[in-house]
């Protein structure tokens, strides 16, 4: 087995300042332990309506799609909020608590010099930005988008974070047990070397396609991104990925962020329901670029020039499981879903808490159609 | 029956064993015991296959089968199966090529479901000294045992019911005896044709006899359970015959010993119940817990009486609205294939429901 000589490269996130930072705490979960703290209180009962919806309560203009967070959310002046902090490993205060909350629910930002500080190779600072972020390095980012073109940026999106994912297994793994372990370095190797889409195989797809899915149905939060912060959940590692691909593809009607990073007004995307603009994406949340992602990969997924059937067609074959999964809209109903299936698994919930979560989830859903 | 546990942390005990004369065939067994790199994922994608097509099966056979008890069964049934999948590796005119064999422990979809909504229900709880001790066994006497060869058309017929597999991806079914160097045979009363493993590699051996795959390759995967020491055999005469060197990971179900010591000790685990569990994060650290806890949490998510749209006295159930698993859309080539790409969807929505 091939051990790649490609050294991890790393970054310096700048942290702190006011609301904008990237939380550099790891092991640690803190969206878990709030949910069991909940369940614990209410059991099955609903939610209180007076209660804010907890992205409601993090976020100070929770309707905008840039909204700055709240470092004081309502829900910290609960009484059992220190009772959750006093769960939590490594002593953590309560706005470190928060910050980790901020970031795994997707409500951070991007913004270069304030939020994240590029890595090299990007070829310009947003589309750096959303990149780093999202830890992947520029060769996979660049290599994807060549084998996709920018038609097809959100699948190759997918792939980029696939083959990162790889990348740090084939890294961090000891060699002679990788075979054992299902971690193939001839994949990436091969993906690598392709020059265009035809030549990566099926099986390779199959393969990359199943690293992203089993990352987005586990609630696997807390590891150390390369750049040393916190690693983002995966689902907005791909939201960010395909925002660098658009942002790297030029703007017709004006680029929509002001040179500060702030949404260029009359330009810039408002994330309403109507408007189909672009997002300025640095300035806005994960979870905001999430949302314009999942209408993005699906504009993309209906579109297929005949010369490109072939290798179009099978990579939209295997990411159609992807896409579907990631068209939740409501993210942070279907992260406690998730978290409360892991939940079981760990013993730590009933499958019937994992049921009223789900339960909970379901309100916000659409029927899914057999 | 557990067997005795002996592993050290992260130290996979390999079996290795070269076969001398004309075997150019390894063959190879490791020990998997914490969840690392992507063996867990695998297995349970290749569990929600089967997990999909249980439900299809039901839909169109058991609709209004109520009785929860059966539904236990069936969830105890699924659940307990083991999955394997096995990749052959080889090359074709230079490139290399990789065909996937996915399977699932038992006998035939049709006849598990059979034997838990047909049959007798099942005995309750405690049981008696003389009461069945394996759920196996237990639901093999209350089916109504096919001949391999009968099980083998039952499976071939449910191939329906299975979505997602390709070329690349294959089921492998139970399959007759015939010509084939992987003996059946039994042991502890269990036929080992039934194994995942053994499905996997006979059709792995159908496919070189019949030259849909070229010999000379390598066979590598993924056992959900401990493969037995007696099976260990006839996989190095399958590995002699064709020379093919068979790499396969199984899943140990605990740990003991010294490296469960030295973990705990180290601060990084800590022994919750059953679990051994990361000490930081409350996460089960160990591929066989996680695998199963996943594998529930596929059986929840699609066959239980919540998922099946079932409702029983003043306890509603209902599917959940979101998917979490992969599931099968459409092909892109049902969608536009010409012309400029369409402008953003819009799709109508239900102004009471936003649906």
């Amino acid at each position: 087995m091939v051990r790649w000589p490609l050294a991890l490269a790393t970054a310096s996130f700048v942290v702190g300042g006011g609301n904008a930072y990237a939380t550099n705490t790891v092991g640690v979960d803190v969206f878990s332990h709030l949910q069991r703290e909940r369940i614990a209180r209410v059991g099955d009962e609903p939610l209180p309506r007076a209660q804010d919806p907890l992205v409601d309560q993090l976020l100070i203009e929770p309707s905008s799609p840039y909204s700055a967070t709240r470092a004081d959310p309502a829900f910290t002046n609960d009484v059992e909020w220190p009772e959750v902090l006093a769960q939590l490993p490594g002593r953590l205060s309560s706005g470190e608590a928060v910050a980790v909350l901020h970031w795994d629910l997707g409500l951070t930002r991007a913004r270069p010099g304030q939020d994240i500080l590029p890595r090299d190779g990007f070829r310009d600072p947003f589309v750096g930005a959303s990149a780093t972020k999202a830890d992947v390095d520029a060769d996979i980012f660049w290599h994807m988008v060549d084998l996709t073109g920018f038609r097809h940026s959100t699948k190759a999106a997918t792939y980029a974070v696939a083959m990162q994912i790889l990348r740090r297994q084939l890294l961090e793994s000891d060699p002679g047990r990788q075979a054992s372990l299902g971690i193939d370095g001839e994949v990436f190797r091969r993906v690598m070397k392709a020059v265009h889409l035809d030549q990566v195989t099926t099986y390779d797809m199959e393969y990359l396609a199943t690293l992203v899915q089993h990352r987005l149905i586990h609630w696997q939060v807390g590891d150390r991104a390369t750049t040393g912060a916190r690693a983002l959940p995966t689902v907005f590692r791909v939201a960010r990925v395909a925002a660098a691909y658009r942002d790297a593809q030029g703007y017709l009607n004006g680029y929509p962020c002001n040179p500060a990073a702030t949404p260029r007004v009359g330009t810039a995307g408002t994330g309403a329901e109507e408007d189909d603009r672009p997002l300025c994406f640095v300035a806005a949340t994960d979870r905001a670029v999430h949302r314009w992602y999942v209408d993005e990969s699906d504009r993309q997924a209906r579109w297929v020039p005949e010369r490109e059937a072939d290798g179009i067609g099978r990579l939209a074959g295997f990411l159609s499981a992807v896409l579907v999964l990631l068209d939740l809209a409501p993210i942070v109903e279907m992260f406690e879903a998730v978290a409360a299936d892991d939940l079981v698994t760990a013993k730590l919930f009933t499958s019937t808490e994992a049921d009223v979560a789900a339960e909970r989830a379901d309100r916000l859903f659409c029927p899914l159609p057999e | 029956m557990r067997p005795r546990l002996f592993v050290t942390l992260s130290t996979a005990v390999v079996m290795s064993t070269t076969l001398p004369a004309r075997a150019a065939g390894t063959v190879e067994f490791e020990r998997i015991t914490l969840d690392e790199g992507n063996v867990t994922a695998f297995l349970e994608a290749t569990s929600q296959h089967y997990v999909d097509a249980m439900r299809a099966l039901i839909n169109e056979r058991y609709r209004d089968e109520y009785r929860a008890i059966r539904w236990e069964a069936l969830e105890e049934a699924m659940r307990g199966a083991s999955v394997a999948r096995l990749e052959y590796h080889f090359t074709v005119n230079g490139f290399p090529n990789v065909r996937v064999y996915h399977a699932m422990g038992g006998r035939s979809l049709s006849s598990i479901a059979q034997s838990i909504f047909e049959g007798p229900t099942r005995p309750g709880t405690p049981d008696s000294p003389l009461s069945p001790t394996d759920f196996d066994d237990e639901s093999e006497s209350a089916a109504t045992k096919l001949p391999v060869i009968e099980e083998a058309a039952v499976d071939l017929a449910d191939s329906r019911f299975y979505m997602g597999f390709g070329d690349v991806g294959v089921r492998a079914p139970v399959m007759a005896r015939g010509s084939s160097v992987l003996d059946a045979f039994v042991v502890a009363e269990k036929d080992r044709l039934f194994d995942p493993e053994f499905k996997a590699l006979r059709s792995i051996e159908k496919d070189l006899q019949d030259q849909v795959v070229p010999r000379g390759g390598s066979i590598r995967g993924s056992v959900s359970e401990l493969v037995c020491t007696s099976c260990e055999g006839a996989m190095k005469r399958f590995s002699e015959t064709y020379a093919i060197d068979i790499r396969l990971s199984h899943l140990y179900p605990s740990m003991r010993g010294a490296g469960l010591d030295e973990l705990v000790a180290s601060g990084k685990a800590r022994l919750r119940g059953s679990l051994l569990v990361d000490a930081t994060t409350d996460r089960p650290l160990l591929a066989s817990d996680l695998l199963h806890g996943a594998r529930e949490g596929q059986i929840r998510r699609s066959l239980s009486p919540r998922a099946m749209g079932r409702s029983f006295k003043r306890m509603p159930w209902s599917r959940r609205s979101f998917r979490l698993n992969p599931i099968r859309l459409p092909r892109l080539s049902e969608g536009s294939s010409e012309g400029s790409p369409p402008s953003r969807p819009r799709t109508p929505k239900d102004p009471a429901t936003g649906c």
